[in-house]
């Protein structure tokens, strides 16, 4: 498949154990999707999944974590959507973490890594987006 | 991730190559406490065969840190590069670390 005829992908997993071997197969993914900028994308969607999968239970229960990667012609979209109850506070709040806090530096890197990031009202789903560049 | 962990008359030196993901992270922590036991204070970080970071190791080797501080030490991180480098510029982490 070459890269312009890719255009979505979804993977499901509960577990950590279950994401880790999917790992390779999405750098790969991505970095043929985002030429040059695949790592950069990795890097803000495993932030994205691991608070999907630390924080993203119900009533204790961790529900499967989706996963989608769309690509359109200008961009590649990344959709992680756990089924937790979201964010406790405004997701810029975690932006202005101290350097010396052990956790919080997960949204920073995502903004850094990724061309835009937005989360659905409840907190619950974030989607990556960077643009393509032209070949 | 490949992990070693050596212990030196000065302190620690640990050398992460690969990719560091959060499993990994847990592995880093129980391996260096350890190595510290009661009184180490003092630990070198080689990162130059690190391709890749999260934020969680990031978390891990804060803790190491403290507890080196808190001891009158700290952790030095040398062979910072590529994507490595760059997350740790963005989350302040060179101000943090001894960068060699």
């Amino acid at each position: 498949m070459t890269r312009d005829e890719f255009r979505r992908r979804t993977y499901t997993f509960d577990t950590l154990e279950a994401f880790a071997p999917l790992r390779e197969e999405l750098l790969a993914l991505l970095n043929r999707l985002c030429s040059g900028e695949g790592m950069l994308l990795f890097v803000a969607v495993n932030e994205a999944v691991n608070n999907a999968l630390f924080h993203g239970r119900s009533d204790g229960v961790l529900h499967p974590v989706m996963l989608v990667v769309e690509c359109t012609d200008a961009d590649v979209l990344v959709v992680v959507r756990d089924q937790g109850p979201g964010f406790p506070q405004n997701p810029e709040e975690f932006l202005l973490h101290e350097a010396l806090e052990e956790s919080g530096r997960g949204l920073r890197i995502m903004a850094h890594c990724a061309d835009e990031v937005t989360f659905s009202a409840p907190g619950n789903e974030v989607t990556l987006r960077k643009h393509r560049s032209p070949r | 991730m490949k992990l070693a962990v050596h212990k030196e008359n000065s302190g620690i030196l640990i050398s992460v190559s690969g990719h560091m993901y959060v499993e990994d992270a847990s592995q880093l922590r129980e391996k260096a406490l350890e190595a510290l036991g009661n009184d180490g204070r003092n630990v070198v970080v080689d990162m130059s065969g690190l391709e890749y970071i999260d934020s969680s190791g990031m978390g891990v080797l804060i803790s190491i840190h403290k507890r080196c501080v808190q001891r009158g030490g700290g952790v030095t991180i040398r062979g910072l590069h590529g994507t490595v480098q760059e997350l740790f510029e963005l989350t302040r982490l060179t101000k943090v670390f001894t960068i060699s």
